[in-house]
């Protein structure tokens, strides 16, 4: 099945123009990745390939015919399927009733027909599923490959995944890229939506570059990294995050066999952790391995049931989720800059808002953020610009402790960078940095110390030296 | 800017859908729907001692709407103005029955609103530690009030005189008309000052900040040090403040009677037309004063519909009614 795009513009209804004329063919028995920083469009695109955004303008061809898929079941239907980044399998049905529900709702049991042949294309793919659990009981690798499953039973010929590998293991990417060669060998067609270059470089068999809205670039093996990246950001800022100095002794931060629980389940089982003075120290780990409860209880957001938390010099943070848990999105930035030091800008118990808005000029100044003005609601920021009013904030209030959760998460290169080098710097002048990631190469590039968590437990411990990548993968796995 | 067009559009539109339907409601039932209209809205307007009127009945709808508004601030749907400002009115009944001289209005005035502010902390404490929604909460206290407050004055507070009303406001401490033949009382202006001060203390008061915050978003107050709980309690606090107020001056400030009825007709109803108020207001203080203006105008114009064109009072609810349906639809629809 050969399915082309031609001139695809998509324009939100806030204004935001994500597509700006985008062509594309996809061949069938081809792996394309479509490369591109976060807002480039890529995930704009293939949303409306496969039925869930209408374009703007542009037309979709397959095999040669115009079709207009209005919603993902239509696209189905013409062979397209698409497995999100958060997947949407429904929570509370099993992994085999959510392949059937696209049969339409009914109380009769999954006919041991449909469970046949699924079992028999899960087993071609060498997958092995626990059919019968309910789907929030499945690690998230799993419930991708459910997904996987449910899209070629109903008899999808391109399959597209959106940043795949963002909930896997190590372990797990390796026998995804697997998977999506035997696809390949099969004859179905693949489209591979990331940022990652590496990814890109082991299974690609066309790169297409999204920049902005539009094609930047074609590549076809052998790739050049360097050349990759360049028409990914436009320019490489290759601005080193120097480290100076070695971290000092005074602990800013000391947990003592700290246990959380969420309900009846212990999230965090005994965790004992330092902060000192001038260190990194980085917890890395897939997510959902209690990282959230354990920065959530160290800032206060929920109750610890046991041991001992001490923070000294107070501190900052910066949570894993902007829009959620850092910023009041339908208010201004001045309102948003203000927040937890109100009292800083208030005489008397009222706040001046001058004083405020000079603040918030200064910090759109300092961290170079891009808004129509400081009394403009933060909804209209793109996400590189809200992360950096929250880091911005958050380091201006000269705390010993800096908790970082996440902090480049879902942003471009450049502003990646910009923060990496910022929590870098607050760390050379002095301050501790708990810093909670799941991507391996910001915590190697950051850390003094790792910590590698699993399952609630911190399982590995020690200075980066000494802590090999092939060490931490393992311990992130569980083995 | 694009936002305040959009929502001032929307209050428009469910403005004259419920001028519409009212309309059309009136023309089935048989009645003259231009005329009915014309008597509601412009003769209030025709004649001072109409205008006055129409402004005394502004007053506790302002107050009471300020109560739903600042609940709103703080993600609460309080609706227990209605209630609170019952427990007002009997302080001032209180008060009236305690002391006959001046100091009953100062008293009045602070049992009013102790009464009200005690009775709104049950709700919230209740929301606090138990997670009860304010909704019930405050529905539950709204009855216990209703059916507490009348058996009060048709006992201890009664007016021997004139079983049907409680004790009357010592003449020293009533608040007479500052126009003679009208009602305009000191309490028109005073709850336009509170109006601006609550304005004053939502925009410009840490409490005020705090409470926006973690009515928007309490993960985001409580990450960073602002305890949700006790905005919930600063903000059912205030509320009660303005709604008792509201029970209050209507003892103290309402001619001829300077009482309280013992079926509440002077107090009841207004909680749930401040909810009205605030919600055309769309919460914000200056909004419900505009708001609570209209809608006084519309309680004055009642009457005279019912002459001029004998079209029954009633219509007015039916009008009310059809304005939070649409109002309510389209916060529905933002959900």
């Amino acid at each position: 099945m050969k399915v082309s795009l031609r001139e695809i513009h998509k324009v939100f209804s806030d204004g935001t123009h994500a597509l700006r004329g985008v062509s594309l063919d996809i061949f069938p028995g081809e792996v394309l990745a479509l490369l591109g920083e976060n807002g480039a469009g890529k995930t704009t695109l293939m949303k409306i390939l496969s039925g869930i955004y209408r374009p703007t303008s542009g037309e979709i061809y397959v095999d040669g015919k115009r079709v207009k898929p209005k919603n993902a079941r239509d696209a189905l239907k013409l062979g397209i399927a698409m497995v999100h980044q958060h997947l949407s399998l429904i929570p509370g049905l099993t992994a085999l009733e959510n392949v059937a529900v696209l049969e339409g709702a009914s109380l009769s049991q999954v006919s041991t027909e449909l469970r046949r042949r699924v079992e028999k294309i899960a087993e071609e793919l060498g997958f092995e599923i626990e059919w019968d659990r309910d789907v929030e009981e499945l690690p998230l690798g799993m419930r991708q490959r459910v997904e996987i499953v449910k899209a070629l039973y109903w008899g999808a010929q391109l399959l597209i995944l959106d940043e795949p590998t963002t909930v896997l293991t190590p372990h797990e990417v390796k026998s995804l890229f697997q998977v999506i060669k035997r696809l390949k060998e099969q004859g179905w067609s693949v489209v591979y939506i990331t940022h990652k270059i590496p990814e890109v470089m082991e299974i690609a068999d066309r790169v297409v570059v999204l920049r902005r809205g539009l094609k930047s670039a074609e590549f076809s093996p052998p790739y050049d990294a360097k050349r990759l990246v360049e028409a990914m950001v436009g320019e490489v800022k290759t601005e080193a995050v120097e480290k100076l100095g070695k971290p000092g002794e005074r602990p800013v931060l000391e947990v003592k066999d700290l246990w959380v629980y969420d309900g009846d389940r212990a999230v965090v089982q005994g965790v004992d952790l330092v902060v000192r003075e001038r260190e990194i120290l980085a917890i890395v780990g897939v997510e959902g391995n209690g990282q959230e409860h354990l920065v959530e209880t160290i800032v206060g957001v929920r109750k610890r049931s046991r041991g001992m938390i001490k923070i000294y010099g107070g501190y900052a943070y910066i949570p894993d989720d902007r829009q959620k848990k850092a910023l009041v999105l339908e208010m201004s930035l001045v309102e948003n800059a203000i927040i937890g030091k109100e009292n800083e800008f208030a005489k008397r118990g009222l706040i001046s808002w001058q004083r405020a808005e000079r603040f918030t000029a200064k910090l759109i100044e300092e961290f170079g953020i891009v808004a129509p003005g400081p009394w403009s609601s933060v909804r209209q920021l793109s996400g590189g610009n809200q992360q950096k009013l929250v880091v911005g904030r958050e380091l201006s209030r000269g705390a010993k402790l800096i908790v970082a959760h996440q902090p480049t998460r879902g942003l471009d290169v450049a502003t990646t960078e910009y923060v990496q080098t910022l929590l870098m710097k607050t760390r050379n002048a002095g301050a501790g940095v708990l810093l909670v990631t799941s991507d391996l190469d910001e915590a190697y590039k950051l850390a003094d110390t790792i910590a590698v968590m699993y399952r609630g437990k911190i399982v590995a411990y020690g200075p980066v030296e000494e802590m090999g990548i092939e060490l931490v993968g393992k311990k992130m796995a569980g083995l | 800017m694009r936002r305040l067009t959009f929502s001032l559009l929307n209050t428009g539109l469910a403005l004259f859908l419920a001028f519409v339907l009212g309309a059309i409601a009136m023309w089935i039932s048989g009645y003259d729907p231009l005329l009915s209209y014309k008597s509601m809205l412009l003769t209030p307007l025709s004649d001072l001692t109409y205008l006055f009127s129409a402004l005394a009945f502004s007053a506790p709808i302002l107050l009471t709407g300020l109560t739903f508004a600042v609940g709103l601030k703080a993600g609460l749907f309080n609706i227990g103005a209605e209630g609170q400002t019952y427990m007002g009115a009997l302080g001032a009944v209180a008060a009236a029955y305690l002391t006959r001289d001046v100091s009953a209005l100062p008293l009045a005035v602070f049992l009013g609103v102790a009464f009200a502010v005690a009775w709104s902390a049950i709700p919230a404490l209740l929301k606090i530690w138990r997670g009860v929604n304010e909704v019930v909460g405050t529905i539950m206290m709204n009855w216990v009030a209703y059916w507490l407050v009348i058996m009060a004055v048709s006992t201890i507070f009664a007016n021997p005189s004139q079983p049907e009303e409680s004790v009357k406001m010592p003449e020293a401490a009533r608040l007479t008309p500052l126009v003679a033949g009208t009602d305009l009382t000191l309490a028109v202006p005073l709850a336009y000052l509170t109006a601006v001060l609550i304005y004053v203390f939502l925009r410009y008061s840490v409490w005020g900040y705090r409470i926006s915050i973690s009515g928007q978003n309490p993960t985001v107050a409580k990450a960073y040090g602002i305890r949700p709980e006790q905005a919930v309690l600063v903000a059912f606090g205030i509320g009660a403040l303005t709604a008792g107020l509201a029970g209050v001056l209507q003892v103290a400030a309402r001619p001829p009677s300077y009482s309280l009825a013992r079926n509440l007709a002077n107090v009841y109803g207004l909680g749930f037309d401040g909810i009205t108020a605030a919600m055309l207001g769309r919460g914000h203080p200056i909004g419900v004063f505009l708001a609570s203006v209209f809608l006084g105008i519309l309680q004055e114009g009642a009457r005279h519909m019912q002459i001029e064109a004998g079209t029954p009072f009633e219509f007015i609810r039916v009008i009310q009614g059809l304005l939070i349906l649409f109002l309510a639809l389209q916060m529905v629809r933002k959900i």
